[in-house]
């Protein structure tokens, strides 16, 4: 029997950090979907020889589905650690997997699992996306105009300087007024601001951050103090 | 004397024919072809696995009993329209070639199969690429002459096999396996090897199931006699390059990724019920098992036995099935019908 707090769905707030083998393995085969996603393995090769990301790294999905399957937590965990990151969730092995296996949708579950319990991997992995995780955390948009910057997009092309430059004027174009902001992708007020800082709170997200990105936790607490004392006050008023 | 229908010309309709008839029964032998032999006459299958007995002499002596005996009625071209059951059995109206209503006491059922149509499952290629072709396609072309490229007739100096099309795989619908496909590769490869010394003929497979006898008749004979090679990996997609075939798939065991040019490939399509079979399963109040095979009864007690008391089955219309298997279903729906008639051996 699995136990229900194992469910990574829940988001158990008390789950973040929890590194050991088998509750991540647990984890994984709990999930809602875990059944969905995998039923069996003929062990046939027809998802690795689809999969681009096998064609070019060490990588193979039938070796995941053998490995859950197999039920070896520190095998599982370990490939949790940097294999399983090069699935480029094509789903073309679902596409084709005889047994209606998603080994894409497996890995998904596992990546989740992985950022959730804030393991080693994910540090390194999302080291890169600091900037879009401010502003997720912060407004709850990925990208934003003043973020098109050449000094982070060395492989855009030649448009890029163009692009990062007059900003305000280049939003006038598109006659929206919810878009005539650059540090937003679109006008987030405070209130929704505010209602994501709660989400975060009671989910667990913020304690993730602080464990995965002090750094960035410190950043994101300022914020998330300015903008509740704003919109408290407006409140009291 | 009694008078039975037998459904279909294939081994099992053929061999039940001619055993009911040589018991003294007369027999209406029903077949919606021009010919006599079912898939055997259709593709032109020269060697049977898996004693490699010539396809044509095998078919010839089939047909020439029922042909020849004065018992059996050969309704080729003919088709079953309504069916009515009475008393003492079905009064069956055949159209077509032979137009008539006739009342038979038992009715065997032995439409057979067809293959798979591998333009279901895209990514082979099948049907866009011209040197793409399947194992049934392949006889034709050992039967009329020397194998050859579809695209520019030239001889193939590699060939690869792919099992399990249409087979063991929910994506296309069909879930079981065909239980000859893997033989019936073998056997074409070892014959294969007769036209081509030089060539390279792989065979990719997820399990090799050259069950029973076979193991070394066929599996280990293709390997150490013909030099066939087995490569673990379910081809994952075939595209066309320099106007050849480019197989892409992981071998499991070894190599892991390829990307493999062939001059020829073959595609081992499984059996799927025969066209005809759900209508005709529907006029005489069979039912069909989950894969869309007329379902036997009991067959614990007998293969032909079906739920409908005089109604029997017999050959690859109640699964996939050889053609031996098929002889002797043949003989065991027979026996059936004369059990079910109280038919007794007098001095």
């Amino acid at each position: 029997m699995v136990d229900a707090s194992e469910t990574h769905l829940k988001l158990d707030p008390d789950a973040v950090g929890r590194q050991d083998a088998d509750s991540l393995l647990r984890a994984i085969q709990s999930d809602i979907r875990y059944r969905e996603v995998v039923h069996g393995c003929l062990n046939c090769g027809v998802c690795s020889g689809s999969c681009p990301s096998h064609r070019f790294f060490d990588y193979s999905p039938r070796v995941v589905v053998q490995t859950v399957l197999a039920g070896d937590a520190e095998a599982v965990k370990a490939m949790m650690d940097e294999y399983i990151w090069a699935c480029a969730q094509c789903y073309t092995c679902a596409m084709r997997c005889p047994l209606h296996n998603s080994p894409g949708g497996l890995v998904m579950i596992m990546r989740e699992v992985a950022v959730w319990r804030g393991m080693e991997a994910v540090h390194r992995l999302l080291k890169p996306y600091g900037r879009v995780l401010l502003k997720v955390l912060s407004i709850g948009n990925q990208l934003t105009p003043d973020m098109i910057q050449p000094d982070f997009f060395p492989d855009w092309g030649p448009k890029i300087p163009w692009s990062s430059t007059d900003l305000a004027l280049k939003r006038k174009a598109i006659p929206v007024y919810t878009l005539q902001v650059t540090s937003s992708a679109w006008r987030v007020s405070p209130e929704t601001s505010y209602e994501l800082y709660t989400i975060y709170e009671e989910t667990g997200v913020f304690r993730l951050i602080e464990q995965i990105d002090p750094n960035l936790f410190e950043v994101v607490s300022d914020m998330v103090e300015e903008v509740r004392e704003l919109v408290e006050a407006g409140r009291d008023d | 004397m009694a008078k039975v229908m037998v459904i279909g010309a294939g081994p099992a309709g053929l061999r039940a024919a001619e055993s009911l008839a040589r018991f003294g029964l007369d027999v209406l032998l029903v077949e919606q072809a021009p010919y006599l032999g079912g898939a055997l006459a259709r593709h032109r299958y020269g060697g049977l696995m898996p004693y490699f007995d010539s396809g044509p002499q095998v078919l010839k002596a089939m047909t020439a009993v029922v042909t020849d005996h004065a018992r059996v009625t050969v309704c080729t071209e003919s088709q079953v329209g309504r069916v009515e059951s009475t008393d003492g059995g079905f009064q069956v109206e055949l159209m077509g070639q032979t137009a008539t209503e006739e009342h038979v006491q038992a009715v065997i059922l032995a439409t057979g199969f067809t293959h798979f149509d591998p333009r279901r499952d895209a990514k082979y290629g099948y049907g866009l690429f011209p040197d793409v072709i399947t194992g049934a396609e392949l006889e034709e072309q050992m039967a009329a002459g020397p194998v050859h490229r579809v695209s520019n007739g030239a001889i193939p100096e590699s060939v690869a096999f792919i099992y399990c099309v249409g087979s063991r795989d929910r994506q296309v619908g069909n879930t079981y396996c065909s239980r000859v496909c893997c033989a019936v590769s073998t056997k074409q490869g070892i014959e294969l090897r007769q036209q081509l010394p030089q060539a390279r003929i792989v065979m990719f497979y997820m399990d090799v199931r050259t069950y029973g006898l076979w193991e070394d008749q066929l599996y280990w004979r293709a390997q150490e006699e013909a030099g066939i090679v087995y490569v673990k990996g379910r081809v994952a997609e075939i595209t066309q390059h320099d106007g050849r075939p480019l197989l892409k798939g992981e071998d499991t065991l070894i190599r892991g990724p390829f990307e493999w040019e062939f001059d020829l490939v073959v595609l081992a399509t499984g059996m799927e019920p025969a066209a005809g079979t759900a209508a005709l399963a529907a006029k005489f109040g069979v039912e069909r098992e989950p894969h869309g095979f007329l379902r036997q009864a009991k067959p614990m007690v007998s293969a032909a036995i079906t739920n409908r008391p005089g109604v029997f089955v017999a050959g690859a219309a109640s699964g996939p099935k050889t053609v031996e298997d098929s002889v002797m279903e043949g003989d065991v729906a027979a026996m059936a019908v004369l059990e079910h008639l109280g038919v007794k051996a007098t001095p």
